[in-house]
């Protein structure tokens, strides 16, 4: 399973996401995890047409399929629950 | 013009567009020149950071001359970083302005650990929380003065003391601040900020940093006036700095009294309407009234309140992108307000006209 991440270097709450993403390494390094910058990396991250708000994860199947979108800062039992899942 | 975005910019006082132009036209020397014009000009450098210097107070400083708080922010982070890599810890908040945010990223992504101290119930940051995250290895803690959302004054005096006691480097970025409300510089080891927030010029602004703290420049090109910022002395720039200072100095007590009578009008003249709450609280500066109209969203209200001539934000405008105040919330624990505030800044410059405009349309936009 894929979970694609869009964050932005200058947004806060990407900033503490990232650090509970750090906390939660063992589990994420069970996932392809690809983390995308707003900025940095506007044609990857255009397909995926996110909103104002940030971070985004957009869970994939093995297809490229989207299952599931999380949008906004969420705690490490919140990543745990709702991203970081089968 | 019903402006109510100072805290964004201000407009560029005539008296120091005039001192910018005039010290441009007779001072066309480089200061680090050795022949007699360079020398002249850097005579007239030297005496308008002396005044700077002694007009902000400041006691065994330096002033390292950047293109604004942004540049200032990143060199402290980056400067101090790199200056100490064998400490790889930094402490700050999550309030700070995209330009203290995104050097944390940078770092973040590079191996630092960070951690932010807590807000109470006031959005103040908790102290017991500060001293409890600096570690044997924290190389800064970085703090700003006044929340450039909600323009809540922190206790950075307080917070700094509490560092120096750890003998961990303090940077204040102090933006949002100088200008606007007392604030003793002397008590951090580096200061951000930026001319054009005070009626100066956009394109310059200063780090001031204690006499003899080394730090690592982001820029490399050879000593100019310090040894951490190189480029040509940009003589008129800081001449312009020096006379908006001049006069932030001199008409103190008028302009804040001002500001402060139009803060007062705002609330009583919207405290009357029931769907707007303020979020900003006690310790605000008078220059900054952040409120919520509640059911309305924040950049809504910001375009429909452009599309009648009147000007203001709903955040800090380099962060933007986000869709709620991250101040808001920690103050009021609630999303609806966090969605649908507004900032409103004020300035010696506001009108009584202009304060009546605004107040019917935020009477209409509630009404709506």
């Amino acid at each position: 399973m894929k979970v694609v991440m869009i964050s932005a270097t200058w947004c806060p709450a990407c900033l503490i996401v990232h650090k509970r993403l750090r906390e939660l390494k063992e589990l994420t390094a069970r996932y392809s995890l690809e983390i995308l910058d707003l900025d940095f990396d506007e044609e990857k991250v255009a397909p995926y047409t996110v909103g104002k708000t940030l971070p985004v994860f957009i869970v994939l199947d093995e297809e490229g399929k989207e299952i599931r979108r999380i949008v906004g800062e969420r705690t490490a039992l919140e990543l745990k629950e709702e991203v970081f899942h089968d | 013009m019903p402006y109510f975005d100072y805290s964004a910019t201000t407009p560029c006082d005539p008296e120091v567009s005039k001192a910018l132009l005039e010290a441009d036209r007779d001072y066309v020397a480089n200061p680090n020149a050795s022949h007699a014009l360079g020398r002249t000009s850097r005579a007239f450098l030297d005496e308008r950071i002396r005044s700077i210097q002694t007009r902000l107070g400041l006691i065994q400083k330096e002033i390292v001359f950047t293109s604004g708080a942004s540049e200032s922010n990143n060199l402290a982070i980056k400067g101090v970083a790199n200056k100490l890599p064998e400490k790889k810890h930094i402490v700050s908040s999550l309030i700070e302005h995209s330009s203290v945010v995104a050097p944390l990223t940078y770092l973040m992504r590079a191996g630092y650990d960070l951690d932010f101290v807590t807000l109470d119930e006031d959005g103040r940051y908790d102290l017991e929380s500060l001293t409890s995250l600096i570690r044997e290895d924290t190389c800064l803690v970085t703090l700003v003065a006044v929340d450039s959302e909600t323009g809540i004054r922190q206790p950075v005096e307080e917070a700094a003391l509490i560092a120096r006691e750890k003998g961990v480097l303090f940077h204040c970025d102090a933006t949002q601040a100088i200008g606007k409300c007392p604030i003793d510089l002397n008590a951090f080891d580096l200061v951000s900020f930026s001319v054009h927030k005070f009626y100066g010029p956009k394109g310059i602004g200063g780090l001031i940093r204690n006499q003899g703290l080394e730090l690592i420049p982001l820029i490399n090109g050879g000593k100019s006036l310090t040894n951490v910022r190189s480029g040509t002395p940009a003589v008129s720039f800081v001449a312009a700095a020096a006379k908006a200072i001049e006069l932030f100095t001199f008409d103190e007590v008028r302009r804040f009294d001002h500001v402060k009578a139009m803060n007062d009008k705002l609330r009583e003249a919207l405290g009357e309407i029931p769907s707007i709450t303020f979020n900003t609280n006690r310790y605000g500066i008078p220059h900054i009234l952040n409120l919520s109209l509640i059911g309305k969203d924040s950049d809504e209200t910001v375009e429909w309140l452009s599309e009648r001539g009147i000007y203001l934000t709903a955040r800090s405008a380099c962060s933007g992108k986000e869709g709620f105040s991250r101040s808001v919330h920690a103050i009021t624990k609630d999303e609806a307000r966090a969605t649908s505030s507004i900032r409103i800044s004020l300035s010696h410059l506001t009108t009584m006209d202009e304060l009546e405009q605004l107040i019917q349309a935020l009477k209409e936009r509630t009404a709506d």
